[in-house]
């Protein structure tokens, strides 16, 4: 345990975070994944659309090969082995933003597998000179449109982001700290980047993060209170990446789980002594 | 003045061509008949009169009127293929105003063809079922007998074939949804190669097993629409890249020397008696015309009796464990949110909308299949279900792909017995399901399946048989087909009621 794993320790307690980050990158393809609506930001709500895209009744996906070729292209940067076969998925899911109620996506055949990443490593803890991020996978799949909760009467759908391809990279839980975090995901969107993969802009929702923080702690006593470490750095990723995590007073977890009604707006508190998976979206 | 009652798609085609008739006449002729004929069978959705005469009218005027393949041909449409004319429903409530803002391209190719779309016919809700009477919106009766169901689920396309409320109608398969309606009716079904045919614009079912196919009076109108609605399009990545065979022009070729598979395990005491003594009776036919019957085993597709009597079979399993999760998927996107009928009032939040729309939304029968198909999709039951219905899928592959070594084409019933009765099935879905055992093994395989009708039962119902081929054999299969049509005569069956009718072998 180095001392960057202990960032989180307090007087003679010990609590080692294990964090694996989902990162989802739009590509920067001309159309959508599955079929020819352009792939554009900050049109005019659902003017981007076709009956592929909206889901309707008879409509059939036809694949994108260029998202193919930019996926490989991240892929092999990441060291990733790429698949000969790859398989589609349906995800199944309802939600008004999701006009089939499922998403295609990729489940046990996904384009890349088995990669990694290197990061400079804290070597002031002793650690070398870089360390490995290791990448699970990165698959592909298509982005959902956006729910817009602009007006008290009613809740508007636009669809112009639907089926706009995503590349899913996700990593194995090797990053120890949101210093880690942080230079793991600017590694990652300068590496999208440099490929001409995608714009990676977090302000238009094209790189996304969904990490999975895990807390282990080493007392028995519950682990709250704890102080927040966010302000050890200056960045605004952190409150991006880790909004909803009040570090000051208690864990919570703000995911609306698969058995609860989406909108009820009601939050599920989970506090489980010992180890804490916590999901986050933040979208 | 030829009519629409008297002549095949092919001979009205060259009358209409020829100017003996005109577009409009014959449409109009063929609409009056819908008017007299249909309020009694129920085959027609919706009728366009307005839309097929105009149609016809600007047909009429078209110079080079040969270039036209199907010029001037009245036709019917089931009510899940999408067109930007009228209402696609696919019999369902939850589609009941849906209107698609695309035309599927199997229809559009048929209409570039120069056909005449005269409307949309019933059909089992999503095409569910093997009787028409899973519709939500009326019962479809057989022009053979009306106390009695056109078989399913395309039977308003069959039934308007059979009645000659149309010359030729398109339905779509997923486990033998054309071919026993057509046996039903007494006409012609064919259910193509999976791939052949463009699925684009077909509100889809089964996707691993959908195929649109030509309904019609006789092989070689089959052979016709197939040719128009056959080959690859871009905007379905299924359908087979290839130029499309010449379907009609090795269709008169003698089959001597060919070999007729005849698969034993079809021929057992599940079917019926006269079908099985029609069948026989066939391949003499056949033996006539110079081919050669060959003894083969589908082990998978093996029809069992267990001890209470009911009849089993590992394909029948496989088939439903399949198209229902695939149902399950395909017809997620029906929630009322988007698009297609949003039920109750004060709704709470969107699950309360979701519930309350599907649950209106959907008939019995459409949700049976849903909750079944989720079921054998959930975590936990994926690997007894669905993974195994897919290994068992291979096995019955691999049987046709062996048996094919040894023939031909094979020799089939299309379904156990002629049509039933309306309502004499539909309270028990489990024996309505096994309408489908002769036909369902070529939907999982990818084969295609041609029904043609070969004989009648004692109460002069229409008995149909199937010819199977390989993947692609479908010019084998018209061939084939029209000449046993020909050296047998049960080309153009007549219902009563289908005014100068005729049985001959044109």
């Amino acid at each position: 345990v180095s001392t960057r794993d202990q960032a989180f320790s307090k007087g003679t307690d010990t609590v080692l975070s294990v964090i694996g980050l989902e990162i989802h990158v739009q590509l920067s393809t001309e159309s959508k994944l599955f079929c020819g609506c352009a792939n554009r930001f900050g049109d005019p709500p659902n003017t981007l659309i076709c009956p592929v895209c909206l889901g309707l009744p008879g409509a059939l996906p036809v694949l994108n090969e260029k998202a193919i070729d930019l996926s490989i292209k991240v892929g092999l940067a990441l060291n990733c082995r790429v698949a000969d076969r790859s398989i589609w998925d349906r995800k199944s899911y309802y939600y008004p933003d999701l006009p089939k109620n499922y998403q295609i996506s990729q489940y046990d055949h996904p384009l890349c597998t088995e990669g990694y990443l290197e990061i400079p490593g804290d070597t002031r803890s002793g650690e070398s000179a870089v360390k490995k991020i290791r990448i699970r996978r990165a698959h592909l799949e298509e982005d959902a449109g956006k729910n817009v909760h602009d007006n008290p009467s009613h809740t508007g759908v636009d669809l112009n982001r639907a089926g706009v391809p995503l590349l899913e990279i996700v990593s194995e839980p090797d990053l120890n700290s949101p210093d880690e975090v942080l230079l793991y995901a600017r590694a990652v969107q300068r590496l999208v980047r440099w490929l001409g993969a995608g714009s990676a802009d977090m302000e238009k929702g094209q790189m996304r993060f969904e990490p999975n923080v895990n807390l282990h702690i080493t007392r028995k006593k519950p682990p709250w209170p704890m102080r927040s470490n966010a302000s050890t750095t200056n960045g605004r990723w952190i409150p991006a990446l880790i909004p909803r995590i009040d570090w000051g007073n208690r864990i919570v977890d703000t995911t609306t789980t698969a058995d609860s009604r989406y909108f009820s707006g009601r939050r599920r508190r989970l506090t489980i002594i010992g180890i804490f998976r916590i999901p986050i979206w933040c979208r | 003045m030829p009519a629409v009652a008297e002549h095949s798609a092919a001979e009205l085609r060259e009358f209409l061509v020829t100017g003996q008739i005109s577009v409009e006449e014959l449409t109009r002729d063929t609409l009056r008949r819908i008017e007299e004929r249909d309020p009694q069978l129920q085959a027609y959705n919706d009728v366009y009169p307005e839309l097929a005469l105009n149609r016809a009218r600007e047909l009429d005027k078209a110079k080079d009127k040969s270039r036209f393949p199907l010029f001037g041909i009245p036709l019917a449409l089931k009510d899940n293929l999408c067109t930007t004319f009228g209402r696609t429903t696919c019999s369902s409530r939850i589609l009941s105003n849906f209107q698609s803002p695309y035309t599927a391209t199997a229809v559009s190719r048929l209409i570039d063809a120069g056909a005449v779309v005269l409307g949309k016919t019933n059909m089992d809700e999503f095409a569910m079922g093997s009787s028409t009477e899973n519709s939500r919106f009326k019962i479809t009766r057989n022009p053979w007998d009306t106390s009695r169901v056109p078989g399913g689920s395309s039977g308003g396309s069959a039934a308007a074939v059979s009645a000659r409320l149309c010359a030729a109608a398109l339905g779509s398969d997923t486990g033998g949804s054309v071919r026993q309606p057509a046996a039903f009716c007494g006409v012609v079904g064919l259910k193509p190669t999976y791939g052949s045919v463009s699925r684009f614009g077909l509100v889809a079912y089964g996707s691993s097993l959908d195929q649109i196919g030509p309904i019609t009076q006789n092989v070689t109108d089959c052979a016709l629409l197939m040719g128009v609605i056959a080959g690859h399009d871009p905007k379905d990545s299924t359908s087979v890249a290839g130029a499309v065979p010449d379907y009609l022009r090795s269709i008169d070729t003698p089959i001597n020397g060919m070999t007729i598979g005849i698969p034993r395990e079809y021929f057992t005491d599940a079917l019926d008696e006269e079908t099985a003594k029609r069948l026989d009776t066939a391949m003499a036919v056949f033996r006539d015309l110079g081919a050669a019957p060959v003894d083969v085993s589908l082990p998978t597709s093996r029809i069992d009796r267990d001890p209470s009597g009911e009849l089993s079979s590992f394909a029948v399993a496989c088939y439903y464990i399949i198209a229902m999760a695939e149902a399950s998927s395909n017809l997620s996107r029906y929630d009322g949110v988007h698009y297609g009928t949003r039920s109750g009032e004060n709704i709470q939040d969107i699950i309360e909308l979701y519930e309350r729309s599907r649950s209106d939304g959907f008939g019995e029968e459409v949700k049976r299949r849903i909750m079944l198909g989720t079921y054998a999709l959930s975590s936990g039951y994926y690997d007894a279900y669905y993974l195994k219905a897919l290994k068992v899928r291979r096995l019955i592959k691999a049987d046709f792909d062996r048996a094919f070594q040894r023939c031909d084409l094979l020799l089939a019933p299309v379904s156990p017995t002629a049509a039933f009765k309306i309502g004499e099935k539909i309270e028990d879905p489990l024996t309505m399901y096994l309408q489908d055992i002769y036909t369902l093994s070529l939907n999982l395989a990818g084969l295609p399946g041609l029904s043609i009708p070969c004989g009648f039962t004692r109460d002069r119902l229409p008995i149909g048989m199937q010819l199977i081929g390989p993947v692609f054999s479908e010019p084998a299969l018209f061939r084939a087909g029209r000449c046993y049509e020909k050296a047998s005569g049960f080309s153009r069956l007549s219902p009563p009621g289908a005014d100068a009718g005729r049985r001959s072998s044109t």
